[in-house]
């Protein structure tokens, strides 16, 4: 283990989790900045139907209650995207000191 | 962030692995079965938009709709609660068969005032309630026979194919982001 250097392997790992992170954390912005606008506009046609009476107060009772589920589905992906750029960015990390680690060791173990 | 990595690194050191992985893996069953129920759903509203009649609209007539996705949502949450790390894709399930439990309740006027915690849990609990009853143990607000005459609200349409949408468009669009960057390389 003597031979790696540990700020080296650190500041190598950083690099590739940032730049892993920076490649993804853009595509789940752009889904839940679009999925939020929908969300937005449902509740507010429910808001509108109820007040022009067209549906009754259970109705939408049940129509929020059924958008509160698809937001938390909505959510639960989003959560799922952040995990997977989190995961992402750890393997990229070590993936890119697998060389200093391997090559130090002197076998293959990441 | 600098700590946490290190300590990644030597996890990954005395664990002997290559990788970590947080969430399941692409499953193409999955994406494939929530596109086909999402399309049925699809199908059912168009039918409700374009029916002339009541009987056409009536609940007794939907009825193997109801009892088809609702056994085709409940045979993908058990293959999704099968997969290592797949917890959030059968959240959005949950959540998914907790909506067609309103929609059925909606569609027989099952539910008279506003929701209480005890129907929530119901509806969670027993799911999609395909009889041709209110049950209140399925979440209705009273037990009341002979609903099959029931019509969905028209108006209700566009609102509960929207939230239909997000659901099911989240349940895919979780499951492609599993493939981790593969669409990338296209």
């Amino acid at each position: 283990m003597s031979g790696i250097d540990i700020e080296t392997v650190a500041a190598a790992m950083l690099a590739a989790s940032k730049a892993s992170l920076q490649n993804n954390w853009p595509k789940v912005k752009e889904y839940m900045t679009g999925e939020a606008k929908k969300i937005a506009l449902t509740f507010a046609q429910i808001e509108t139907l109820k007040q022009q009476g067209k549906i009754t107060e259970a109705e939408a009772h049940v129509l929020f209650e059924m958008q509160r589920n698809a937001s938390r589905a909505v959510l639960l992906a989003v959560q799922g995207m952040g995990m997977i750029a989190v995961e992402e960015a750890i393997n990229a990390a070590l993936g890119a000191v697998s060389d200093i680690v391997n090559g130090a060791l002197g076998f293959a173990l990441i | 962030m600098r700590r946490a990595i290190i300590s990644c690194a030597f996890l990954a050191l005395f664990s002997g692995c290559t990788s970590i992985q947080l969430v399941s893996k692409y499953d193409e069953t999955t994406d494939k079965e929530a596109s086909a129920i999402q399309k049925k759903l699809s199908e059912f509203f168009v039918r409700q938009q374009a029916a002339s009649t009541d009987a056409e609209r009536s609940f007794a007539r939907s009825q193997p709709f109801y009892q088809d996705v609702s056994a085709s949502l409940n045979a993908l949450q058990v293959r999704a609660g099968g997969i290592y790390k797949n917890s959030l894709t059968t959240g959005q399930l949950q959540l998914a068969e907790d909506n067609l439990a309103y929609l059925a309740l909606l569609h027989k006027a099952c539910i008279t005032g506003n929701l209480s915690d005890i129907q929530r849990n119901a509806v969670r609990t027993q799911g999609v309630d395909a009889s041709l009853d209110c049950r209140v143990q399925y979440g209705a607000s009273a037990d009341l026979s002979n609903r099959g005459g029931q019509v969905l609200n028209a108006a209700l349409l566009p609102s509960v194919s929207s939230i239909f949408d997000q659901t099911f468009g989240a349940v895919i669009a979780l499951e492609l982001a599993k493939k981790r960057g593969e669409g990338d390389k296209k």
